[in-house]
């Protein structure tokens, strides 16, 4: 006999009576990994259900300390399944690429010109941006000219012209390239093609048909030359193509593509434009450049690099912004369905990953160093998991308690900060001798306080007193009663240095002093290292000689110390150079 | 009277002993599947579906009539856990010993059962099972007892068992302990 309760699910949510209280952690610490050793970026990171069996991976590039890169894959708490990648890529993202069933999930590389696609972590397909075509000028030059010099002084003009960037790959690489390769370059290149490489910026994924997080998405490409691609990964081909104003360094795409979707640009020059149903509008120019930005319901926000979380409207009506305390990394969404809340979470330039309700503060997750590049999503069974990445390659996984809540008026630091009229003090019982004490304060209060006015009063004087004694009988300190001259005489190996030493003053008679040297045993030879000063009566000048033999043809540094108990007095020497070496 | 009579008619196994049994646990620790292979009937689930809500199931075992509460584990359904917590004679608490990513939820689940106003002052049997032992990377049970702080639970009588819900090894231990502790609570009717 089974009963299927659907019923008892509608019941009112809120009826929980276990509520987590406002100072506890939302987050488990479910992993730590100090050694994974990962170096990659925001957008090199993705999580999905690449096998169709309902745990989840995560998919990074791996820039492997710039010796291999590698494409990796992390199930659970271990690392499954590792892919070598050929060049850096720029983004990385997880998609569906078609409708069969089991839905397995694709690993979709953006590097280069090409964008590479991985199914069950296998390489599946590679697609290439088609080169774009060049002026017709170009090709003439290129087969025209067959000297360097001549080929590079007009392809120096013609870029002044028309700008570099958009010169074809050849002629880019031989203006670039030293002069004595560039004979052989040319003359490589029998059959020139004014075609330049397509080299992706940015990458974005929307869902084609449908809302679902299982359907298949669009890719959306951004290039250096200024173009934005729509791929579909069902059949591999560009299904739209547009011409932006701009390079486009930022994008983020969100809605349907069929029905109706909306990609935010932020372009390299700081503006800001939105394609919606192959419309480009331009939003706004912003004041500093977009670290990352999202869309959320209907909203764009920004992080930008004057540290600042903005929020505009699609028009470009900026709603608001605030001051972030640190430059930010990266910024990302994270929504929590189950709270009907999409918090933003920005990593900073010196560690922590602040959560933002809209302008908002409702969390900082410490870290102990700077995060470089974090995800969330859903991880192995998990619903909200928060995979981050920090400066020393460590993975840290954290989960979001069921119980969790935000809170608008969160303040950082309440936790373990204590307000100073909170700390407690242990004050003894008061004694009967306080008792009397203070009884005889309160009843003789004037008496007391006329007292310690006198004797106050008395204290300073006599402090002014001992101070103006003090100026008109200062005696001189002991250091300057010594007077140091430190002379070298002869050309080496052998030397002498005679240290005449002095006393000036008249109360102090010096006793028990003594001379030594501080030097480098493999460059000198002192013979005598330590010589006794005799009494010193005041103003007569006492000489003192040691000789020196120069072990090596180095000019070195000796010191003179006086020391009785503690060093008085330190003079340096820089010795002559060395004429010779006695063997 | 009558409950001297019912008292000493169990005594003899004469009167059948009805629980109530709750069984929580997260999403895919194998809930679903270690009741279906305790009701031992034929009509046993192949395919086995992630539990919506949740289900209840009856069997008897040596004389004692079980009414399972097979709780729904995913995170949007856990809510519903606490609600049958009051009536409950004993807890079923099913671990995935392969996932040692969640294992800090699974700890976490069991401290708010723990901490629950309904069952922290009460002395019912819990009974660990740590499920998918056959899987190669899984954790044993004692490492998972010192994982969770197990030790620490000094009010209620608890056991935690590895278990195999595919093979069924260490579940008829698990299950035999938890009904003598079922049968020596005054918790029959």
């Amino acid at each position: 006999m089974t009963t299927t309760w659907e019923a008892s699910l509608a019941y009112a949510r809120p009826r929980t009576t276990i509520q987590m209280s406002r100072d506890e952690n939302p987050w488990i610490d479910a992993f730590n990994d100090p050694k994974a050793d990962l170096q990659t970026f925001s957008t090199c990171i993705a999580l999905s259900d690449l096998h169709a069996d309902d745990d989840h991976k995560f998919v990074l590039a791996d820039f492997g300390n710039g010796i291999q890169v590698k494409l990796k894959v992390y199930k659970g708490t271990s690392l499954s399944a590792e892919l070598p990648l050929l060049t850096q890529p720029c983004a990385v993202k997880c998609v569906y690429t078609d409708r069969n069933e089991p839905r397995v999930g694709g690993i979709i590389v953006a590097s280069g010109a090409n964008v590479l696609v991985y199914r069950n972590c296998r390489p599946y397909f590679k697609f290439t941006l088609p080169p774009q075509e060049c002026s017709g000028l170009e090709a003439e030059v290129w087969n025209d000219i067959s000297s360097a010099d001549q080929l590079v002084q007009i392809l120096k003009d013609l870029s002044l012209e028309i700008g570099f960037s958009n010169l074809s790959s050849p002629s880019q690489n031989l203006m670039l390239m030293a002069p004595s390769l560039r004979d052989e370059y040319i003359s490589s290149r029998t059959h020139f093609v004014a075609k330049k490489e397509m080299v992706i910026t940015c990458m974005a994924t929307l869902n084609k048909y449908a809302g679902s997080e299982q359907d298949v998405s669009v890719i959306i490409l951004a290039t250096e030359c200024s173009q934005l691609f729509v791929m579909d990964p069902e059949t591999f081909t560009l299904i739209n193509e547009f011409k932006l104003p701009d390079v486009c360094c930022n994008l983020c795409a969100s809605g349907i593509y069929l029905v109706e979707y909306c990609i935010v640009l932020a372009m390299r020059n700081g503006a800001l434009h939105s394609l919606k149903m192959s419309q480009l509008r331009f939003i706004t120019h912003l004041t500093s450049h977009a670290v990352s930005l999202t869309i959320i319901a209907n909203k764009v926000f920004t992080a930008n690099m004057d540290s600042t979380l903005n929020c505009f409207n699609m028009k470009g009506r900026k709603y608001w912004a605030i001051r972030l305390p640190d430059n930010p990394l990266h910024m990302m969404a994270t929504p929590l369905p189950n709270l009907a809340l999409t918090l933003i979470a920005v990593n900073l330039a010196r560690g922590n990953i602040n959560l933002y309700n809209d302008s908002h503060l409702v969390y900082v997750i410490t870290t102990q160093e700077p995060i470089h590049s974090m995800v969330f999503g859903r991880y192995g069974q998990e619903e909200h998991a928060l995979l981050s990445i920090a400066a020393s390659g460590t993975l840290d996984i954290k989960l979001l308690k069921r119980t969790a809540q935000f809170y608008n008026d969160y303040k950082f630091g309440t936790q373990n900060y204590v307000k100073p009229h909170e700390i407690k003090f242990l004050v003894p019982k008061k004694s009967k001798l306080f008792l009397e004490q203070s009884l005889r304060e309160r009843q003789n209060c004037k008496d007391i306080h006329t007292w310690f006015n006198y004797t106050w009063t008395s204290m300073k004087l006599q402090v002014s007193e001992s101070y103006i004694d003090a100026l008109h009988n200062a005696n001189v300190t002991q250091n300057d009663a010594l007077r140091i001259i430190v002379e070298v005489f002869g050309l080496g190996p052998r030397m002498k240095i005679r240290t005449v030493l002095q006393n000036m003053s008249q109360s102090a008679i010096p006793m028990n002093y003594k001379v030594t040297f501080v030097y480098d045993a493999r460059l000198y030879k002192i013979h005598q290292p330590v010589i006794k000063v005799p009494l010193m009566v005041n103003g007569i000048a006492y000489s003192l000689e040691t000789l020196v033999t120069c072990q090596a043809q180095v000019a070195g540094v000796v010191q003179v110390l006086v020391v009785s108990n503690k060093v008085i007095l330190t003079a340096t020497v820089n010795m002559p150079d060395s004429a010779g070496i006695l063997e | 009277m009558s409950g001297f009579f019912s008292r000493l008619s169990a005594l003899f196994g004469l009167k059948k002993k009805s629980v109530k049994v709750i069984m929580v646990g997260l999403n895919n620790s194998g809930k679903s599947t270690i009741v279906s292979l305790l009701k031992s009937d034929g009509d046993k689930n192949s395919e086995i579906v992630p539990t919506v809500g949740l289900n209840i199931e009856h069997f008897r075992y040596q004389q004692v009539l079980f009414t399972m509460f097979d709780m729904s584990g995913q995170g949007k359904h856990r809510y519903l856990w606490e609600r049958y917590y009051k009536n409950c004679d004993g807890i079923i608490f099913v671990i995935d010993s392969s996932d040692r990513l969640r294992l800090a939820v699974a700890k976490e689940e069991l401290n708010l059962l723990l901490k629950h106003p309904d069952l922290s002052n009460r002395k019912i049997p819990i009974l660990f099972l740590a499920n998918k032992m056959d899987v190669r990377e899984a954790l044993s049970s004692v490492k998972i007892a010192n994982a969770f702080g197990l030790e620490k639970i000094k009010d209620k009588p608890w056991h935690i068992f590895a278990t195999s819900a595919l093979t069924g090894e260490g579940l008829q231990n698990g299950i035999e302990w938890f009904t003598e502790q079922l049968s020596q609570g005054d918790v029959y009717t």
